[in-house]
């Protein structure tokens, strides 16, 4: 990672990404081994279908992993992620286009540190944001 | 049902209990897996002398937390409904996690209450994880909340 945001070069509205995530099985069942979560919901078609799904749902946790990714690439290497806040408001599939993004909500100094606020989504095909999050992380200033 | 009768003073009396301390190594070829299977090529997870470099050590993924699964409480809460939703996390982050770092992990029912809704009445936990490091440092925390509902075939969304 060579490039850093600073804090003065970011303005309220500024929008991080979009980024797209189009993930197949295999993605999923590589997560569940390196989460430890084996809830057969994300690999096995039949249960999630008992449960009212059209098939497999994505862990949730997965995707706030892309979420925050999100968020840290935002921060690169000078800056902290102090707060990550994920809700689940719909399920999500593997075989289709999610898009995530972000938007720089509220900036200020405090104690000489640059703080801003994020509001970040995951959005499904339909439009419809089925991950909300909210960040607050630090970013250097370019004086410092 | 109104509220009352919902939430007893058993459940209640699962506020605030702490489970037992678990305590987990952090290893390399585990933070290498998860940040493979989140799709996450960042070098201070991944290269050691760049991750040396810029914080120190290796570091792992914000969400990596998730792994540290705190030991379940003695006694069963006695639940009231069968169908499961996780509603989502709120995580603080005090200092990095490293790749060798042994991390203990403590968790509290935080608070229990009721909703109706769509599904009709909802009962909503909220559960506090903290993640201490070696040193005796809180490195992190993760608020948890899950959501539980009606009675019949299981359900898990989340």
């Amino acid at each position: 990672m060579n490039y850093q945001n600073y804090y003065e070069d970011i303005n309220v509205g500024d929008i991080i990404g979009p980024t797209i995530k189009n993930i197949d099985r295999k993605q999923l069942v590589m997560y569940a081994g390196a989460s430890l979560d084996f809830n057969e919901f994300h690999y096995d078609d039949d249960v999630a279908k008992k449960a009212g799904h059209k098939g497999i749902i994505i862990h949730g946790a997965l995707k706030s992993a892309w979420l925050a990714k999100l968020v840290v690439d935002f921060i690169g290497e000078k800056g902290n992620l102090k707060k990550f806040n994920v809700s689940y408001r719909g399920v999500d599939f593997p075989y289709e286009n999610l898009k995530l993004y972000g938007k720089v909500i509220k900036k200020q100094i405090i104690n000489s540190v640059g703080n801003l606020e994020l509001e970040v989504f995951l959005e499904n095909e339909d439009g419809i944001v089925t991950t909300p999050c909210f960040a607050e992380i630090e970013l250097p200033l370019k004086n410092k | 049902m109104s509220s009352g009768e919902i939430i007893t003073t058993e459940m209640k009396s699962f506020i605030g209990l702490e489970t037992k301390p678990k305590t987990y190594l952090v290893e390399k070829h585990s933070v290498e897996r998860f940040a493979e299977a989140i799709e996450d090529e960042n070098p201070l997870y991944l290269d050691k002398k760049y991750a040396n470099r810029i914080k120190g050590g290796l570091i792992t993924p914000p969400t990596y937390v998730r792994l540290f699964k705190a030991n379940k409480l003695e006694k069963k809460f006695p639940e009231p409904f069968s169908n499961l939703v996780d509603g989502g996390s709120s995580y603080s982050f005090y200092k990095n996690i490293y790749v060798g770092d042994e991390i203990t992990v403590i968790s509290k029912l935080k608070d229990l209450f009721l909703k109706t809704g769509t599904m009709g009445e909802m009962l909503f936990k909220v559960t506090l994880i903290s993640y201490v490091n070696q040193k005796k440092e809180l490195v992190s925390t993760q608020e948890i909340v899950t959501i539980t509902y009606g009675k019949g075939e299981k359900t898990f969304l989340g």
